[in-house]
């Protein structure tokens, strides 16, 4: 199994490529109703107590004749009788005892086989991964109910003949399931590290191995309960199953099947099959969505997020939403921004009261570790975030407040306002797409350009990012570049339309250095040329320094502090930017060593009730854990969030 | 056990002659091929000779593709070398297949990068630790040892009880140290193991393994894409390139005076923290392809220095206390003096 990373469609959708509506987009599969599936195992569990009790619940003797032959529906008879004037209640009855059990007798034994052997196949692999292999594609040539009707027909009818057959021709599926878990088990770093530490063979596939295979199994044997009763019931009907006079269900529906005046006879045991198998495939579902966390998200439609964000209106209403700036106004002025993410205990406030401004032309940076919130705002400037968010506050992009656009005005903003480039460029490029088709694409669908201008332009934006042979880099795939050309094909694709903002999300940080210092010198290249402003957003202080003038360090949804990059980093006012400085490898400097910062970084919805660095910092104080420290203006351009830094400077 | 002790040579450790420190891992000749179907061989690993003694951490430095991670699976015995050999405590290393591992060569381990991949996400931390920890010891013992392992590597006794999933990258991290130190190892082979965690994590967790390492006089093969990384924590480093290894020296004096281009490239390339913003340095091209590799000096169509000489491969020679490949590394240093 390959860990399938393809989180394309933000990035696609605002390259432009697939202008859907966002609800489209989002729109996942949702679980079941908690009251299907309520019903569901109120079904199972009935025909199990009915299975059960059956000798005390049946009225009749399900074999012998207690009526005349087909009596429909009666008070001696409910549900009348057959063909034998046998009760068809009594028989139903009965039936279950048969019916239920061999389905999972038969899905058991066919996990048990199949599991088995794509374990053995998977984690032996070469010769005899090969030849099992072969062999489930033997079994899997044949239509099962045919290969099953073949092999009962050749071993006479008879209950353990019909599940022998549907076992065999139902394990490789299984086979198949367990195998490719298997093999992916195989090549993991924790199976590695117990088998270095000396752990046998054995051991390592009951502990490593199965535990980590089964999952996927289980929840394909769960749906297949009902493919088993279903299949068993044909057998039957064809006159393959359980001999008679055992009541089986398929081979009452075909006592009844060549009268249907004589309805009640085929269409109360078709019922019975009916109920049982969506109660099993109903419940394989549940199982499934159970297992596979990522399937029970999503019931927020984009509606309702729009109106939740509709909801908290920004705090500057009264001015409309395009009038005159100052012409000093920056590009993207950010006020008050706070942002909440739906999580499992409430709302988790993840960006708080968030002031940043990018002019013209600047390369401005955002520092800070992972869930600093740094991503999530520009996340937020491209109206991408997870459905349920809620921003309030306001941002301000040449002159249009952005938290008051419908679908119509972000599309426009994101294809040619503010462009994006993610970390990892393979993401954001479709992988069975030349390069050409993607950029020209994008330039046809949001520049209306014909054909040959868009081929045009797009070798222009190659050879802006200095891809070599642009002509011929069109027709190939992004997999044949390596991953600092697919960045700046990435890049190029950002910069089809003319964005007057990059948002540029860690795009060196998957890269070696070398290949990262030219992707540096291409983006300040591109700013110079193109009156570009940048977002830069990095963990890589040496990054920031090089590249931005002005910077923000993040923590924990907060700016910690801002300022001109240089002053920032060489007289930190925040401990924190101190000790993340302290935290980096100091290259040639001989003298210091790492300091690493302790503790753990703060998990949204778990911050102190002070300063969120507080817990982590050596100089806290008392007033630290009161309450969050204000941010304050301490020089030109620079702002401060500590109450104890001021202390700290005037003792230096 | 069998140490093999022998007399440090300056010219293949860069070393100061002297004193007799055991090798504990020595790797001699080690080529690694991969066969595709359809494809040419690629030869990722092609001849690479490195020891590791007690208690010295060799630091291996590369960009992606250069084949660090393939010797570094084929040293810790995750795969066998298509020729040459890996040597730990003297004895070759037993490549991993179906049977046990020898009980001697558990004590060398491995720490691997992926902090989220490197613990079964379905065994108690605690019965993962145990793996290392002998059966023979009685159950008051091994829970000791146990609460001994995970104090080590600072975290406390009741992590042992909770499943990986519950722990922060970092955490985990020092979980799998505390897992590989359950085989009281004596080489530890750490790939890439702090590319995936914050800068905060990373400084923690490497100045973790620098104590053990240290503490324990283990030895320790740190391989990272990350010189500045490195630098914290080898005494010596060996840079890679296409396969092979251009350059070894002290780490201190590799970062301060690179001998080969690349090296040089490489520690250009490293954004600094500095008052006046400056990009780093750009080096031209890109890696070639390993099935393609060019013929003579591999670094020859990148390096500003090429010349008619580097048509030929260079050897590994002592030149300026470091270890070179590279035909005009006296020409390239004197040049570099001057430019200074």
């Amino acid at each position: 199994m390959t860990n399938n990373r393809m989180p394309t469609m933000p990035a696609r959708r605002w390259f432009g490529l697939r202008p859907g509506p966002p609800h489209v987009e989002r729109r996942r599969r949702r679980p079941r109703g908690r009251a299907v599936i309520a019903l569901a195992i109120t079904i199972l569990a009935a025909w199990t107590v009915v299975a059960i009790a059956a000798p005390l619940l049946a009225p009749h003797d399900p074999l012998q004749q207690t009526g005349s032959y087909y009596t429909p529906p009666s008070s001696a008879h409910w549900l009348g009788t057959d063909q034998l004037g046998r009760d068809i209640l009594s028989r139903i009855i009965y039936g279950a005892r048969l019916s239920l059990p061999l389905a999972v007798v038969i899905v058991a034994l066919a996990l048990l086989l199949g599991g088995g052997i794509g374990l053995i196949a998977g984690y032996l692999g070469k010769w005899a991964d090969e030849s099992l292999m072969r062999l489930t594609d033997l079994v899997f040539a044949f239509p099962p109910i045919i290969l099953a009707m073949v092999v009962t027909a050749a071993f006479g009818p008879s209950a353990r003949n019909a599940v022998l057959a549907l076992v065999l021709v139902s394990w490789p599926t299984y086979a198949r399931v367990v195998r490719s878990a298997v093999l992916s088990i195989r090549g993991s770093d924790f199976l590695h590290a117990s088998r270095l530490l000396g752990v046998g063979p054995w051991r390592a596939l009951a502990r490593d191995v199965l535990p980590n295979s089964v999952g996927p199994s289980v929840v394909l044997a769960s749906l297949e309960l009902g493919n088993a009763v279903l299949m068993l019931a044909s057998l039957s009907f064809l006159g393959l199953g359980p001999r008679p006079p055992a009541p089986e269900w398929g081979a009452m529906i075909a006592a009844g099947a060549s009268d249907l005046s004589k309805w009640w006879v085929s269409i109360v045991p078709g019922i019975a099959i009916l109920t049982t198998v969506l109660a099993f495939n109903l419940l394989g579902d549940a199982v499934r969505d159970w297992l596979d966390p990522t399937a029970a998200r999503g019931q927020a439609s984009a509606d309702r997020r729009r109106d939740q964000r509709r909801a908290g209106p920004p705090p500057a209403r009264t001015q409309p939403v395009t009038d005159s700036e100052p012409q000093n106004a920056p590009l993207l002025d950010i006020r008050g921004l706070s942002v909440t993410l739906p999580g499992p205990a409430g709302p988790l406030p993840v960006i708080k009261n968030l002031d940043l401004q990018v002019g013209a032309g600047e390369f401005v940076g955002i520092a800070g570790e992972s869930g600093s919130g740094k991503s999530l705002t520009a996340l937020t400037l491209l109206n991408l975030l997870p459905p349920g968010a809620r921003v309030d506050g306001s941002i301000r992009f040449e002159g249009t407040e952005l938290t008051e656009l419908d679908a119509h005005g972000w599309q426009r903003v994101r294809g040619s306002g503010i462009a994006m480039v993610f970390q990892e460029s393979a993401t954001a490029l479709h992988p069975m797409l030349t390069v050409g088709l993607q950029l020209t694409e994008h330039l046809r669908a949001t520049q209306a350009m014909s054909k040959a201008a868009a081929r045009t332009r797009a070798v222009e934006l190659l050879d802006q990012v200095r891809i070599p042979q642009p002509r011929r880099a069109l027709r190939a795939y992004p997999h044949q570049f390596s991953g600092g050309m697919r960045q700046r094909i990435a890049i190029a694709s950002a910069l089809a339309c003319d964005p007057r903002l990059l948002i540029a999300d860690e795009p060196t940080t998957a890269l070696d250095v070398t290949v990262q210092a030219g992707i540096l010198a291409l983006l300040d290249e591109l700013r110079r040329d193109n009156d570009l402003s940048v977002l830069f957003i990095t963990h890589d202080l040496g990054v920031l320094s090089s590249l931005t003038q002005r910077a923000y360090v993040f923590y924990a949804g907060r700016v910690m502090e801002s300022g001109a990059t240089a002053e920032v980093l060489t007289q930190p006012a925040h401990p924190y930017t101190g000790a993340l400085l302290g935290a980096r490898p100091h290259g040639l400097s001989t003298q210091q060593t790492l300091r690493a910062i302790p503790g753990t970084p703060v998990v949204p919805g778990q911050e102190p009730p002070g300063c969120p660095f507080e817990p982590r910092c050596g100089y806290a104080r008392d007033e630290c854990r009161t309450g969050p420290p204000p941010v304050e203006a301490i020089g030109a351009d620079r702002t401060l969030a500590c109450v104890v830094a001021p202390d700290l400077a005037a003792a230096r | 056990m069998i140490n093999n002790t022998v007399a440090t040579n300056h010219i293949t450790s860069g070393q100061p002659a002297g004193g007799q420190v055991p090798v504990r891992l020595s790797i001699e000749d080690v080529h690694v091929d991969y066969r595709q179907r359809g494809r040419d061989v690629v030869r990722a690993v092609a001849g690479v000779d490195l020891n590791v003694a007690a208690g010295e951490v060799v630091g291996l430095v590369g960009e992606s593709g250069c084949g660090k991670s393939s010797l570094a699976r084929v040293a810790a015995g995750l795969s066998a070398p298509s020729s040459g050999t890996v040597r730990f405590d003297g004895a070759p290393v037993v490549p991993l297949g179906w049977r046990r591992r020898p009980a001697a060569q558990t004590r060398l381990q491995m720490i691997f990068q992926d902090p989220g991949g490197s613990l079964n996400p379905r065994r108690t931390v605690g019965a993962q630790l145990l793996d290392g920890v002998g059966n023979d010891l009685p159950d008051g013992a091994r829970e000791e040892r146990l609460a001994e392992l995970l104090n080590r590597v600072g975290m406390p006794a009741e992590a042992a009880t909770r499943f990986p999933h519950e722990f922060s990258g970092g955490q985990r991290q020092r979980l799998a140290i505390a897992r590989a130190l359950a085989a009281e190892p004596e080489l530890i082979i750490a790939d890439e193991p702090v590319t995936a965690l914050d800068a905060s994590a990373q400084a923690q967790v490497v100045s973790l393994l620098l104590s053990l390492v240290r503490e324990l006089n283990m030895g320790l093969l740190f391989i990272s894409h990350d010189l500045a990384l490195v630098h914290e924590i080898a005494d010596r480093t060996a840079v890679m390139y296409l396969g092979q290894i251009i350059e070894t020296a002290p780490t201190r004096q590799l970062m301060a005076a690179p001998v080969h281009p690349y090296t040089r490239a490489l520690v250009d390339a490293i954004p600094r923290v500095s008052a006046i913003a400056r990009l780093p340095a750009v080096l031209r091209g890109e890696v070639p392809d390993p099935s393609r590799a060019p013929s003579g000096c591999r670094f020859r169509p990148r390096c500003p220095h090429a010349a008619q000489v580097c048509l030929t491969e260079p050897p590994l020679r002592h030149t300026m206390h470091t270890l070179v490949a590279c035909h005009r590394a006296e020409e390239v240093a004197a040049a570099t003096e001057e430019e200074m």
